[in-house]
């Protein structure tokens, strides 16, 4: 059995997913008895998959503009991208 | 098969066909790194006007996405450089005041609430945003592109001359951070 602490140096490997069966036994055993640190792993995994849900942003229409006044001008000189 | 909404590569890509497909992500991980408008704006310009010169020259779309990312995060760390004093992004006054735990009036959630409660809406999108707009530097570039672009520890290493394990480390750190700036805004259902 391990305890806090040492669930802490245990922690980031736990979260990659690169423990030993071993390791992973251990840590499962204490979060199963400790909701403290139970639900600090949870919080620290919501965040991480919040994160991955961040939409992408269009670009601003502005910069687009730009962009197709910038192609049009390598076209002008030559460059073709279809 | 390919992925839904990648069009077949056997034909080269058109200029359009690169702002539509490939412009929203430069613009979001730039804007992430640089938390300022205006220099994202300037990256994602540079960055798409290099893709479209250079289309050419990829096969397959995963090249493509490699390179991408490859480019945009060394135009966003080179401007970064340039600017003597990075411009952050302002936040809006709610948001910065829940931020810095001055506005403890504001509803608190449990972080682990049922799953179709987790949709993220717009105030916590915001709240994200601006926390990792919070971060230092040299956590925000990891974590940006770990956890919100999904990319492999090795490849991030590559990209910002880390190693593995520095990867890994700093990762820890800005996701130890981030639950930092949010806990304010939720409750542990912990016993």
């Amino acid at each position: 059995v391990i305890d806090c602490r040492q669930l802490a140096g245990l922690l980031l490997g736990f979260l990659e997913r690169e423990l030993s069966e071993q390791d992973l036994g251990l840590v499962r055993e204490h979060l199963a008895g400790c909701p403290s640190c139970a639900a600090h792993v949870a919080s620290y995994e919501r965040v991480v998959a919040w994160a991955g849900q961040l939409p992408r942003l269009p670009v601003p229409v502005q910069v687009l503009h730009d962009l197709r006044r910038a192609v049009g001008e390598l076209r002008a000189d030559g460059f073709s991208s279809n | 098969l390919r992925p839904r909404g990648e069009p077949a590569r056997e034909q080269q890509l058109t200029a359009e066909q690169v702002f539509r497909e490939y412009g929203p992500r430069v613009y979001s991980v730039a804007w992430r790194l640089l938390a300022n408008d205006a220099d994202a704006e300037d990256v994602t310009q540079d960055v798409l006007v290099q893709v479209v010169r250079k289309l050419g020259t990829f096969r397959g779309d995963s090249a493509l996405t490699t390179w991408l990312y490859r480019v945009t995060v060394n135009a966003a760390l080179a401007h970064r450089r340039k600017r003597a004093q990075c411009k952050e992004r302002p936040l809006s006054e709610p948001v910065a005041r829940s931020l810095d735990g001055t506005d403890r009036a504001g509803p608190v959630r449990h972080w682990a609430a049922p799953p179709d409660e987790q949709a993220l809406s717009r105030e916590l999108r915001q709240l994200i945003e601006a926390a990792i707009a919070g971060l230092p530097a040299l956590y925000r570039d990891v974590y940006v592109l770990s956890d919100v672009e999904n990319l492999p520890n090795a490849e991030i290493g590559a990209m910002l001359g880390l190693s593995l394990p520095a990867v890994k480390s700093r990762l820890h750190r800005a996701r130890g951070l981030m639950r930092t700036a949010l806990a304010p805004h939720f409750e542990e259902v912990a016993g």
